[in-house]
Order: C-alpha cells, then structure tokens, then sequence
C-alpha cells in the first residue's frame, strides 16, 4: 500500500512502541501538536507515558536520551529542524558517540535522533540547512538519510533496534512524497547502499532529495544511468558505489549538502582511493546561507538543468 | 556526643587518606615523568564524595567530571586499575583510553567523569529518567564544579529535572576556581540561590567538614523523593587546575584561610573518638604502601595499544 514518508514514519514509531518496551519517544511538540511536522501525531494517546514532550532544550534532551539509553531504554529523540542539532552538538559529538569507546565497550548508547532536513520550503537560513556532512565527520555516530517513504520505515525501524547513537536526516520536502510501504515492520539495513535504477553508462550517485530528481533526470536523456543511493552516509558502503562506477565509467555525486568540505568531496576521494580512474563531477549546494526568496532557494540546491549540463559535459569530453 | 559511630567515622578517614594519597602518589608520578596525559586533582575537597558515596548503594548512579578521582574511588571504582588507567594500560578501568578525565566503573554504578564542562548535566537527566521509567528507588548523583553553573547545559537540566520530577541530586563543588577564574567575579548571584529560582530544594554547605556534607546529604536524599535536589558544597582546591598550571591567580597563602578536611576529621577522630594519633598514622602508612605497590605494578603493565579492529572499538555491535 502507498502511504507518504509521513504516513510511513508514524507507522513504524506506532509499531516500535507496540512491540518494544524500552523504546519511546521525546522532542519538542511531539505530543499533541503532532511533532513540527505531524510525524508524531496521534501516538501520545495511545502512548501518554512514552511520548515526551519537552522544552525547547536540545542540549538537555539529547542529554535524556543518551542518559536512559545507557541504561537499556531506547529513546527515539525528534529535533524539530536539523539545524538546531548546532544546539546540542556537544552532547551527540562529546557525549554520545564517544561513551562506547571511552568506556572501552563497558557501554553502549542505543539512541536515535530523527531530525528534518534540508530547504525547499522557504524556512530561510536557520530552518533549512543540510548538516549531513557535519555529522558524518563523527566516529561514534551513524548517520543516514533515507530518500523516500520506504527506506523511511525500514531505516527507522533498523536504528532503533542499532546499538549505536544513529542520526537520521529526513529531507522535509519529501514528507509528503509516497512509496509503497509495507504495513508490517521491517528494516532496510544501515551501512548499506542501494542501486535505485540499473544503468551502463553513467552512476549517479544521490543522496535524500536527490535522489528522485536524479530520478526524473534519468527519465528525459537517451544514456542509460544507474543511480545509486548510499542511504547511510557514515558509515558509507564505499564498495557498491565503487562497484557502479568501474561498471559506467562516469559519475555525478549529488548532494543537497554543499560541496565543500563534504560527503560528495569524500565519496570522490574514495572512490580516486579505490583505482576509479574514469571521469567525476560533483552538483551540492551553494555555498551560501539558505535564502527566504524562492527563485534564490530554489536555485541553491542541484537542479535539473544544472544536472543535465553535468551529464552533457560528463558525455561529451570523452 | 558522637551523633556518627566510630566505624562510619573511621570509614571515612579511610576514604578521604585513600583519595589523598592515590592523588599523590599520581603527582609523585607526574613530576618523575610517568604521566604521558594531564590530570586534575581533588585536593581539598575529599570530604564532598567521601560523605556522599557513603550514603550511597552500588545501584544508586553517579556522573563526575575532569576531576573524578575522589568520586570514582569514594563510589567503590578500585585503585589498582584506576592508577593503570591513568598510566595510559591495557588494564586501566577503561583499557586506557580514556585516562584521567574519564574514569568509569558501571559495576559500582559510577557511569564517569567527564572531560566538558556541564557536559555530565544533560545525561544525569537520561539515567534519572530511565530510573522513573522503571520506578526504581534509585538516584542520581551528578558531581560537577563552580565553573560549569555557567554553562547552558546547567539551566536546561535543572529546568528539566524540575519539571520533570527526576531522581538527581546536583552536587556542585564550588572549589572557587574554574581552572585560573575566581568563581566570586565569575558568577552572578549564587549557584543555590540559582536553583531555587527552578523551584528545586537547595542546600549549602561546608563541604571541608565530612560531619556536615553527610548530615546535608540525608537530607537531600530525604528531598528527592519529591524531585530534583541541588547541594552546594563550599570547598577549596588546594593544588592547580591540572598538572600545567602554575597558579599565578592566587597568592600563595590563599590556602591558609581553609580548612584541610582530612586534618580537620583526623582532629576530631583523636579528640573525640577516643583514637590515638599513632593508630591514624598507622592507618595512612598501610594506606601509602598499599597504593604505592597498586602503582608501581600498574606501571608495569603492557601499555594500551591502538584496538586492532577499530570499528568494534568505536561502534557497539
């Protein structure tokens, strides 16, 4: 059955605290307001005692999650926009992702932090940002960005069931957007990529949002691509990218996040390390504040022109 | 009238020589170049975890900071594996890795220090909450200093900790020094003051007189059965922030305005326990010699290496 990224999320959070005990959830407005973004809604009624709401306090939340899940709880943690994870960031990257090795395994801290993502609704700088390549910098931490409702579920599903502190980006403009989501719980697995649309001659290698507009692209050109979903970005299945891209011979990496200093620059690196020596381009995100204006943020993030030239220059200087 | 038995009082003695002198025998082997890593001493302050930790049940959760020796060997953490610890060894608590500033031992329920200042307050919350979760009678003690009341981390936990009616008692070591800062030009008003204004059961306290912090600290453990409990305990670091400091802060007779709390209790054990000063001296010698031995083995040891799988080191399976 089709549902929406929402539709999906809120039914494998319902379908977590009906099978798992320890697990609950906390975050700003996630009670009866329904989370920023409704993905929380209606499980407080069902769920009184395990659907938190609590201050606006990112630092001390993330802090309860990481305390309770050192002691067996599993805390499924929302902040609200991905940008107010720069709040909190001492906690996830002093606190939480260092405890399993500072401990020397004694402990471990099974959290998940579900944070929105990204621009396209004109929420301006401070709502809309990609911090992905920030936190995939982090030993400790697992970090991932599903592309759609499905992997949506089965990711969610997968993190909190990990062992380990798992971020999960989700790209806020896809919400809305459907896939086929099975009712029952199941996982699609972390640190594994996915090889979305089979192709020869050229990889595109998207990540969240990107992904679908790599997917509209690959409908209007006459080449065969493949496109390649890492879904997890740390830590990154390096090994089926590099597989695809010794397979075409080409590659565009695609990102929302910005290029510089980030997971396309890393992905590139990588991919040079394991002996691709075809040809590479990068499209992210302009390095640059998100702006309010919507033909200025529209034209921030990769769009399909800009991708369809790269495809062209990728062709034409063979 | 001794309101505390002989044992207790004794015990105590025990704890506070104990953490005295493994500190010591740490800055011994500091100045003989022993020490590859920085640490930071709980001279002065022996009272606050001795007093504490004595009222305290292996079940019962603490969380320290950068100067976590006094609590970690006050809540049960042996010393053996803390001095390898420290000397950077395979058998170190934490197999060497974390070192001095991150000294943990779940098994006596001391979940560690920690090397951000403020950074223990939000995740004392999370072992308080799971603590409610599971209606345990168990608490939460969450050590930290003076400096880290400045933190935001301090407000949002204790605001949090209200609301919520969390099983933690705040123990605030006002030393009077973060790291070179006087805490007097540092903070405005007073850190209880403070959190009274979260609606909290507050407490102040001479933390250099062990009588004192333990009968405080009945009381804490009386107050959180209703919610969250801060205590500050007014104490005096006797030696620098950490083995580079050079103290050009503070004027070298500063140290005189306080008390020492060992000398203190040890006064009081000949004056009023009936104990002789040749029994208390017996006591300190075995004390030295048998963390002098713990160390010089722990010196000994195989050096920590770096994990052969790195990924299992870093990620839980």
């Amino acid at each position: 059955m089709n549902k929406t990224y929402l539709q999906a999320l809120n039914e494998g959070l319902r379908q977590l605290l009906t099978t798992m005990p320890e697990a609950y959830i906390l975050g700003e407005d996630v009670g009866t307001y329904g989370g920023g973004f409704g993905v929380t809604k209606g499980l407080v009624a069902d769920f009184p005692d395990r659907v938190l709401d609590t201050p606006i306090s990112e630092a001390a939340i993330t802090g309860v999650a990481t305390g309770s899940a050192l002691l067996g709880k599993r805390p499924i943690l929302e902040i609200q926009f991905s940008d107010f994870l720069t709040v909190a960031i001492d906690q996830i990257v002093n606190e939480a992702a260092k405890i399993h090795f500072l401990s020397n395994g004694q402990q471990s801290v099974p959290m998940v932090i579900r944070a929105a993502s990204g621009s396209g609704t004109g929420a301006s700088a401070q709502h809309s940002q990609s911090f992905e390549n920030w936190f995939s910098h982090v030993p400790g931490l697992i970090v991932a960005m599903p592309a759609n409702a499905y992997d949506a579920k089965g990711i969610l599903v997968s993190a909190v069931r990990n062992n380990n502190p798992v971020l999960i980006f989700e790209p806020k403009s896809l919400y809305k957007t459907s896939a086929h989501v099975p009712d029952e719980l199941y996982e699609v697995p972390l640190g594994q990529a996915k090889t979305v649309v089979s192709g020869d001659d050229l990889t595109i290698i998207a990540i969240g949002r990107m992904v679908e507009v790599a997917k509209k692209v690959a409908e209007q050109v006459s080449i065969s691509i493949e496109i390649v979903d890492p879904i997890t970005i740390s830590p990154l299945d390096i090994g089926t990218l590099v597989s695809s891209a010794k397979k075409t011979g080409r590659v565009l990496i695609l990102t929302e996040a910005t290029k510089q200093s980030g997971i396309s620059s890393e992905i590139l690196a990588q991919l040079i390390e394991a002996g691709f020596s075809g040809k590479i381009k990068r499209l992210g995100g302009k390095f640059m504040p998100i702006s309010a204006a919507k033909f200025v943020e529209l034209g921030q993030v990769p769009t399909e022109i800009e991708i369809l030239e790269t495809i062209d220059t990728l062709l034409r200087d063979d | 009238m001794q309101k505390i038995n002989k044992r207790r009082a004794l015990s105590w003695y025990e704890t506070m020589i104990r953490i005295r002198q493994f500190e010591n025998i740490i800055d011994d082997k500091n100045r003989a170049g022993h020490l590859y890593g920085t640490t930071h001493l709980y001279n002065g302050q022996e009272a606050i975890a001795t007093a504490i930790c004595d009222l305290l049940v292996p079940s019962d959760l603490i969380l320290s900071t950068h100067r976590n020796h006094g609590h970690a060997i006050a809540k049960g953490t042996k010393t053996y594996p803390m001095f390898a610890e420290i000397f950077g060894k395979q058998t170190g608590t934490n197999g060497g890795h974390g070192g001095s500033m991150h000294i943990s031992d779940i098994t006596v329920g001391n979940f560690g220090g920690n090397g951000i200042v403020g950074g223990n307050y939000p995740v004392a919350l999370g072992l308080g909450q799971a603590l409610k979760m599971d209606h345990s009678d168990n608490i939460v003690v969450c050590f930290s200093g003076d400096g880290s009341t400045n933190e935001g981390t301090f407000h949002e936990s204790l605001n949090l900790a209200s609301i919520w009616g969390l099983p933690i008692i705040f123990v605030v070591e006002n030393n009077q020094y973060a790291m070179s800062s006087d805490a007097s030009v540092m903070i405005a008003g007073s850190i209880s003051e403070r959190a009274k204004n979260y609606n909290m059961a507050t407490f102040k306290v001479d933390g250099q007189d062990v009588f004192a912090v333990h009968e405080t600290f009945l009381q804490a453990q009386d107050a959180v059965k209703q919610g969250p409990v801060l205590i500050e305990a007014v104490t005096y670091r006797f030696k620098g922030h950490s083995r580079s400091d050079i103290e050009q802060y503070r004027t070298p007779d500063e140290f005189f305005n306080w008390e020492d709390p060992i000398k203190k209790l040890r006064e009081t054990l000949i004056a009023d326990y009936d104990i002789s000063a040749e029994e208390i001296a017996l006591i300190d010698e075995k004390t030295y010699q048998k963390l002098a031995s713990e160390a010089d083995q722990a010196l000994s040891d195989e050096d920590t290496i770096s994990p052969v799988d790195i990924w299992k080191a870093v990620y839980s399976e």
